[in-house]
């Protein structure tokens, strides 16, 4: 159930128990609560901004075309019904945009196209080259890179039982309801190990995280 | 929900939301809250710098965990705060609400006899299937009668075998036949039949010559 070892994630929809939190937020931002859309943004953004980087490799232009890909999910939100998954949706706005940004600045957008695949994983065929989005410097790359191991090490030493609960949410993507039942225990015993998963992960990533865990929040 | 029992010594320094609303945004990030707990949650989420940040965190961590790839480490308060400078200058979604959307059809209900316009469209549309009726009805009946029903128009007693019976004729396609010596209209090859005149045989005229 883990992802194609040969794609990159922000290809993938998020998993399917994570897109029901999608929805409330959704449902919240529509009913009129904008800071509902912004934890989307947030969840998000790592993950547009490194698609529109593999199709545009210009630094200035990632994080314009991401916040043009963020505002134009606003505007269209109501008219999103739900019939796929919001990363989905997202997903298509972010390629659309891309590629209007290198019609109008005369590129081609066909170049890096090849690049993106599409969002039906099933059949995708896509190539990761694990290449860093354009707007990484060897700083970002080499703090990105501790954060990765840290995550690792951390999930190494988490107790057996933690580490299955949080792998399955986070890697297979399964319900609490579905944990629940592979693991032979109570919801409330796999909310209560993924929480502490999460608490053990953090408190080793936090430290490098600190520059981000700003007042500007 | 979350029981005062759990571990607290991997706490994270940096994030001063205490245990039960950091368990409150990992239930938030998995889609467990409903109702009054939801709405708690976002209320903290709204309030809370440190509530955003932790959400930052849980969701940076996923990414490493479902990636291959090393996960970029931008900034993600500075792109926050763009986004909400771009947001600045956002109308605010104009979404109808259902009790709107119910009062409006009410609205459309009790208005209905004085929509005219149905009336209008109605009888525009019967008076046009009229005279397109009456069109059809008056060019059928200026053309020229050829169908088969039409051509039998006198009876013509005659006898066969001993037995009389009635045949049908008409007085036009006699003439027609009698001005071609011709009984058919087409040949076998289902082709005009005027090329074969002159195959005919026909005594009337061979008595004549």
């Amino acid at each position: 159930m883990t992802s194609p070892p040969n794609l990159p994630d922000d290809v993938l929809p998020p998993p399917a128990a994570e897109a029901d939190s999608d929805a409330i937020l959704v449902e919240r931002t529509v009913a009129g609560d904008q800071r509902a859309f912004e934890l989307l943004v947030i969840k998000y953004q790592r993950r547009i901004q490194r698609l529109i980087g593999r199709m545009v490799r210009d630094v200035d232009l990632v994080d314009d075309i991401a916040q043009e890909t963020f505002i134009r999910a606003y505007r269209a939100l109501p008219k999103f019904r739900g019939e796929a998954q919001f990363y989905t949706w997202l997903y298509r706005i972010a390629v659309n945009t891309a590629k209007k940004f290198l019609l109008d600045m005369k590129r081609d957008p066909t170049i890096s196209i090849g690049a993106f695949g599409n969002t039906d994983d099933d059949n995708e065929t896509f190539q990761s080259k694990n290449e860093p989005i354009s707007d990484e410097t060897p700083e970002t790359l080499f703090a990105a890179k501790e954060i990765a191991n840290t995550v690792n090490a951390a999930m190494l030493a988490l107790p057996e039982d933690l580490r299955q609960a949080i792998t399955l949410r986070e890697i297979d993507g399964l319900s609490y309801e579905d944990i629940a039942h592979l693991m032979a225990c109570p919801i409330g015993t796999v909310r209560s190990r993924i929480f502490r998963a999460r608490e053990a992960i953090s408190a080793k990533v936090g430290p490098l995280l600190d520059k981000q865990t700003g007042k500007r929040w | 929900m979350m029981k005062n029992s759990m571990k607290t010594e991997h706490l994270n320094p940096l994030i001063q939301i205490n245990e039960l609303q950091r368990a409150q945004i990992s239930d938030l990030a998995d889609g467990q809250l409903q109702g009054d707990a939801f709405a708690q949650a976002m209320a903290l989420m709204n309030a809370s710098g440190q509530a955003r940040a932790h959400w930052h965190s849980l969701h940076l961590v996923g990414d490493v965990l479902r990636g291959k790839t090393p996960v970029s480490s931008a900034d993600g308060a500075d792109f926050l705060e763009k986004f909400r400078t771009n947001m600045a200058k956002e109308p605010a979604l104009q979404v109808a609400s259902m009790d709107t959307l119910m009062k409006f059809e009410q609205a459309a209900a009790s208005n209905e006899p004085f929509f005219s316009w149905k009336w209008a469209a109605g009888l525009s549309a019967l008076a046009a299937s009229v005279m397109l009726g009456l069109n059809l009805i008056g060019t059928t009946a200026v053309a020229p009668v050829t169908t088969g029903s039409q051509l039998a128009q006198t009876s013509v007693p005659i006898t066969v075998d001993g037995q009389t019976a009635v045949m049908l004729r008409n007085p036009q396609l006699d003439a027609l036949i009698a001005a071609h010596n011709q009984i058919g209209g087409s040949s076998a090859f289902q082709m005009p039949s005027g090329f074969l005149r002159s195959a005919t045989y026909s005594p009337a005229v061979v008595n004549d010559k």
